[in-house]
């Protein structure tokens, strides 16, 4: 049966019940049931349950997600090395294990350690997400002001902010990228060693990058002792930095401490991608304005820059008019009313706007019905302005094609609607944006691109909404290409050099860092390329160049990840 | 599991009795007009309060429409879902349970008949190691003679109450407040003493392991020389004293509400009936 453990009685309502006796001051009866009600919805009725599961209504964890947050504390109570590979979600089964203990009272002090331009990002996934007041920390007061904290590594070994936090215990650390512990010489590791925590996660994809002795180091912070002292370990499991000895023994050690998820382990399946452009011609109506509203926008931008004025609203005017011309119209219109811009300059502008006014048809989106129509399945069309939007679908709802539009300004409930009407009645969603976690449309598995972001970052979300884990079928990409436009180009660059559809989720972020290129840098590169081309061969070129040190960083990306060899590879 | 129904039961009641106006009640929908202190409570804006409080600007007590299916209505862009984990459910869990912790109630009877002090304590028990699984229990304590009855399932009895008593007879407790804390605990320990605690076991049984292992490893780094035996001998405790915070275990007692009641001498008896007694296993 069990000895009796330590009994502590809570005083604090006796107090105040005996306070109320004396003020004579009563509850009402019916909040006193309602109360009642609400404390036992509260309840952990028993130990195993992931209760988190029902109380997040903005994520839907995976199997093997779920699987991992319940691993970790049945079986490691609490301390484990998150290893799954790029794209499997360890933050979200971090924040899984994280929430769950939350809830049961079991953590109320955490810090989630990671490197500076992450912060923003879990801060804000942990609020929206899991609905856990998360902070980001800003200065030295943050530590003794909030209870849970997103730090960066880097800030919190340096005093005062290491004093600070080595202060305090903490029920739960978390460090991303922990692969930046693996040296035990470091400051990095010193600090996590030293923390005082109860439950601790290190998250990494590649706890092994170039030697068996970091991992040594990870799991020592974790479970000191479970690998022996560190002269034991290399005794008993290294034969050289890549191949370990009794690698049976040394396997089960790490399966202690260690969860690794694996693509292709069964049910982190995911289906094959078939990526093809459309390519389309345009009209000579649609030439003629194409080729007019490009000469305007390098004629200005090139104004502009010289006498240092804002261009932004040019960089928008290039990126709509590859969307498609009735963006660039609307844009165009507004500028040619703008009475602060000068006189000649507004006549050329609504010359420009007459030009757009006389093109009979839209290639474009006639291309993309006739496309629609082939398909014959659910389909979403993504496109990055509410212009297209909108005039897609008037013309679909024209041609009796049921279809639904998605906008990241829509609430929760309408976002949930919408997606609703698109699984059981519309048969094309027309979106802006590829909106957060909460949209999962494994029910449809064709895609049309009828513009592209220039931000790579975007397409792989896109593409996340409908490839992502729970998709059953082949997934299919069509990016409409047209022909002599800089629109072709980019599709070009994406689709055919940096081969965007072909990497994994999360592999371009990693590439990209090694080029120490974020993203947006990315981004801001097309964009700079773009409006300084005096010919469509400079645009060409700097895209080959770019391609070039892409490929390098590709192939390096590679050795790192498969450098353990495949005598480590076996070990997980 | 929570259905719609349970949800909009609990939020229309929650409302009624907080002193909201109900401007429209279906099974889909609910809208409401809630006093500036409820509002307080079921909004997260502490800065915008003071703020009020500060200027002492006048508010407009605010309205509020809740959706009970998260289809329901497309026109009212304002109207929130009430979803099970929904912040705003939470919000009314929590003023709930701030606003419904202590209560005076005597049994309505007939004149004649005399109600009997009596005190119901709803408790959490929490069992804590490095896991944790919590239970409310009901404990009542007679006030007059001192009788102690544990509910293990922590129920509601089905009574009729009201805030004054119906009738000139009542009698007076015999047991002070301090024995009936004293009885309180004293009886819950011994009611626990008859629980199955092999999860305490079990937490002490893994704690032992990685003790064990702890003494190994910081043993051989002591043989190894590799730190001085003082540093290496500190770490050791911080790391001891990490297991015995993380693997416990311990039992933690929360009383929750606190009814002290008045009740006719029958509705009393039942309560001593058909309940586990602790002192009579």
């Amino acid at each position: 049966m069990g000895r009796l453990p330590d009994v502590e009685f809570d005083d604090t309502t006796y107090q105040e019940f005996v306070g109320r006796i004396r003020e004579d001051r009563w509850d009402s009866w019916t909040m006193f049931r309602l109360a009642l009600e609400a404390h036992r919805r509260r309840l952990s009725g028993d130990f195993d349950q992931l209760t988190c599961i029902d109380q997040l209504p903005a994520v839907i964890p995976y199997p093997h997600q779920i699987r991992t947050a319940e691993r970790v504390i049945r079986e490691f109570q609490g301390r484990a090395v998150l290893a799954d590979e790029v794209g499997l979600g360890k933050t979200i089964e971090a924040g899984l294990v994280l929430k769950e203990y939350l809830i049961r009272g079991l953590v109320r002090k955490a810090l989630i350690l990671v490197p500076a331009s992450l912060v923003l990002q879990w801060t804000r996934e942990l609020n929206e997400k899991f609905s856990i007041p998360a902070f980001a920390q800003r200065n030295e007061w943050s530590w003794s002001t909030h209870d849970i904290l997103v730090a960066s590594i880097d800030t919190t070994k340096r005093e005062p902010h290491r004093r600070a936090v080595l202060s305090q215990v903490w029920d739960m650390v978390i460090v991303d990228e922990a692969h930046k512990l693996k040296n035990r010489k470091t400051k990095n590791w010193q600090l996590v060693n030293q923390l005082q925590k109860k439950y601790c996660l290190l998250l990494t994809a590649t706890p092994i990058q170039n030697d068996l002795r970091e991992l040594y180091n990870l799991i020592t912070l974790l479970k000191p002792g479970q690998l022996g002292s560190f002269r034991e370990f290399c005794r008993t499991f290294v034969e050289d930095r890549r191949t370990p000895k009794n690698p049976a023994q040394l396997r089960q050690a790490l399966g202690e401490v260690m969860i690794r998820n694996k693509r292709g382990d069964g049910n982190v399946e995911f289906t094959r991608r078939h990526v093809r452009q459309v390519p389309l011609e345009l009209s000579p109506e649609e030439r003629s304005f194409y080729e007019a509203v490009t000469s305007f926008i390098r004629d200005e931008y090139r104004r502009r820059i010289d006498t240092a004025q804002n261009v932004l609203h040019l960089i928008t005017l290039q990126r709509e008019m590859c969307s498609s011309p009735y963006a660039a119209l609307n844009t165009l219109e507004r500028m040619a009313k703008d009475d602060s811009r000068p006189p000649d300059l507004r006549a050329r502008l609504s010359e420009l706007c007459e030009l757009g006014a006389r093109i009979p048809a839209y290639t474009k989106v006639e291309t993309t019905i006739d496309l629609v129509n082939e398909i014959d399945d659910k389909v979403i069309v993504f496109t990055e302005y509410r212009a297209s939007q909108d005039f897609l679908l008037y013309m679909m709802k024209r041609r009796g094609i049921p279809c639904v539009p998605f906008r990241g300004g829509f609430g929760r409930g309408k976002r949930d609607w919408m997606k609703d009407l698109f699984s059981k009645k519309a048969r094309v969603m027309v979106a802006t944006e590829a909106g957060g976690e909460g949209l999962n449309l494994q029910f449809c598995n064709q895609i049309i691109n009828f513009d592209l972001p220039w931000n790579p970052m975007r397409v792989e979300q896109r593409i996340g909404r409908v490839h992502r884990l729970g998709q059953t079928r082949d997934v299919f990409i069509h990016n409409l290409a047209t022909a002599d436009t800089v629109e072709q180009h980019i599709v070009e660059l994406l689709q055919e050099k940096i081969r965007l559809f072909e990497l994994v989720i999360g592999e371009l972020d990693l590439i990209l860092g090694k080029m120490r290129l974020s993203a947006d840098d990315f981004e801001r590169q097309i964009i700079r390329w773009i409006m300084d081309a005096e010919r469509p061969d400079d645009l060409r070129s700097k895209m080959d160049e770019f391609n070039r040190a892409f490929e390098s960083a590709k192939v390096q990306w590679n050795r790192e990840r498969t450098t353990a060899g495949p005598d480590i590879q076996d070990l997980f | 599991m929570q259905s719609r129904e349970d949800i909009r039961q609990f939020a229309k009641t929650y409302f009624e009795t907080a002193g909201a106006t109900i401007l429209d009640d279906s099974p889909q929908r609910l809208t409401v007009r809630v006093p500036i202190e409820i509002d307080k409570e079921l909004t997260d804006r502490p800065y915008y309060w003071m703020w009020v409080e500060a200027t002492g600007e006048k508010v407009e007590p605010q309205t509020y429409t809740f959706l009970f299916d998260p289809e329901g209505d497309e026109e009212n862009p304002a109207a929130e879902w009430l979803a099970p984990a929904s912040f705003r459910l939470q919000k009314m869990y929590d003023s709930a349970c701030r606003r419904g912790r202590y209560v005076r109630q005597f049994e309505i009877c007939s004149p004649e008949d005399p109600l009997l002090p009596l005190l119901l304590v709803y408790c959490k028990v929490s069992y804590i190691s490095d896991r944790r699984k919590d239970r409310l229990l009901a404990m009542a304590v007679d006030l007059f003679d001192g009788r102690v009855a544990v509910d293990p399932k922590g129920r509601l009895p089905p009574l009729s109450l009201s805030d004054q008593p119906k009738t000139r007879h009542l009698m007076e407790a015999r047991v002070t407040w301090p024995e009936t804390r004293g009885l309180l605990e004293a009886t819950l320990r011994l009611y626990l003493n008859h629980e199955d605690h092999r999860w305490a076991e079990e937490a002490i049984t893994r704690r032992q392991e990685e003790e064990r292992r702890l003494a190994r490893y910081f043993e051989q780094l002591v043989r190894e020389r590799e730190e001085s035996r003082s540093t290496l001998e500190a770490e050791w405790s911080v790391r001891l004293e990490e297991l015995r915070w993380r693997f416990g275990p311990r039992i933690v007692v929360t009383p929750l509400q606190w009814a002290w009641l008045c009740l006719t001498p029958a509705t009393r008896a039942r309560m001593f009936t058909g309940q586990q007694s602790p002192t009579r296993p």
